[in-house]
């Protein structure tokens, strides 16, 4: 590799893994409780969009 | 320059590699069904596609962890190397994955009879402004763009076209895709699925993709730093240079050079090679000739030429022996001009 290339590759991994991290954690901790997640089954949002 | 298309070079090695992947991938996804199937039988046939879906969006989950996992491992321990060596058909296989969880996703609206709601779901553009409800396909299909982009270019005619510069800056994207398919995943499978193991798994796998890559970084940030010199560099005894092997050395503006020496010829070839960029120093001389540890591609330590009948050419560094000592000159002189020297 390039120095370039390694260069690089420092600054996309930790940018990365900073903002994966922060939207798993946001997504872990926003949704909705599992009684909302199982009255509304998938098929029904379907039906909602059509 | 002209590039010719070569179609792709077949030998033992690569079919027992592409045979091993595909049988992998074979079995997670009988065995992934197979469990499920008998935990919870499919009532309906949409249930029984998204079972489909499950099994294949997991298998190239875990397919992109190994791809991307297979680099960092390689610069941190050289016996991942071999897995390396045919990394871009594994990477077509994982995009030919993807394209089967997307078929399945689309086999699902057909067999509710609802295949506009997939467009109607991806343009409503007010969902876009929200986090939870995100429409979580549009990050998987941003994903499989971009794996088919860098499907469509993996041959090595597009590796020559667009020199391996740039062509590795794009295959660098591959980095992005992998991100929105956790975020995929984040945003739609697990706000459903109630299991601690998916987050556990999703977190896992992506931590240890991470935590690799920036081990691999700190560890080559070190041999980064370029010793105070502004003329010959001192690489060290002639005895420090293991016989049939290399030393590298950083010159001044931070590329790396590697000095082999065989027997008692010494040389100093671009640590670059002109076919991937794979780490020339961490290679062997076979058969006469400086061995890439990637692929395989070779070259003469006197000038740095391939072989005939082939046509890549290194930049070469004059070498010279001063007090019992080997030093380099860092600049580098056109590719393919002899340089090497014996001593006696």
């Amino acid at each position: 590799m390039t120095r370039t290339h390694r260069s690089l590759h420092r600054i996309v991994w930790p940018i990365l893994a900073l903002l994966v991290v922060l939207g798993v954690a946001l997504a872990l901790w926003l949704r909705p409780p599992p009684e909302h997640a199982r009255a509304v089954p998938r098929a029904v949002s379907v039906e909602r969009a059509a | 320059m002209s590039v010719g298309l070569r179609a792709v070079q077949w030998n033992r090695d690569k079919v027992v590699y592409d045979a091993v992947v595909i049988a992998g991938v074979i079995l997670y996804i009988a065995g992934y069904l197979a469990i499920a199937w008998r935990t919870e039988p499919p009532k309906t046939h949409p249930d029984a596609i998204d079972l489909w879906i499950r099994a294949s969006g997991s298998c190239a989950c875990i397919m992109l962890t190994i791809i991307l996992s297979i680099g960092p491992l390689a610069r941190l321990d050289r016996r991942f190397l071999k897995l390396l060596y045919n990394r871009r058909h594994f990477g077509v296989l994982a995009f030919l994955v993807a394209c089967f969880h997307f078929a399945c996703m689309l086999d699902w609206y057909i067999s509710l009879n609802a295949l506009p709601n997939l467009a109607a779901e991806l343009s409503k553009w007010g969902d876009y402004t929200k986090f939870i409800g995100f429409p979580f396909k549009a990050l998987g299909l941003a994903a499989l763009l971009i794996l088919f982009l860098l499907a469509a270019t993996s041959h090595d005619f597009w590796l020559m076209f667009l020199t391996p510069r740039i062509w590795k800056f794009l295959h660098m994207l591959l980095y992005v895709a992998y991100g929105l398919v956790i975020m995929h995943v984040a945003l739609g499978h697990m706000q459903d699925e109630r299991s601690p193991l998916v987050p556990v798994m999703l977190l896992g796998s992506f931590g240890i993709v991470t935590g690799l890559h920036l081990v691999a970084g700190w560890r080559e940030r070190k041999a980064d730093r370029a010793p105070a010199s502004d003329g010959w560099l001192t690489v060290g005894a002639l005895d420090s240079i293991p016989d049939q092997g290399a030393r590298i050395v950083t010159a001044p503006d931070g590329e790396r050079i590697a000095v082999f020496r065989d027997g008692n010829q010494v040389g100093a070839v671009t640590n670059l090679c002109a076919h991937q960029h794979g780490p020339l120093g961490e290679g062997r001389i076979i058969d006469g000739c400086i061995t890439c540890p990637w692929h395989g591609y070779q070259y003469r330590l006197a000038d740095g030429c391939a072989p005939p009948p082939f046509t890549e050419k290194l930049v070469t560094h004059r070498v010279r022996l001063e007090g019992g000592l080997v030093e380099v000159d860092p600049t580098p002189l056109a590719p393919g001009t002899p340089a090497a020297i014996v001593v006696a």
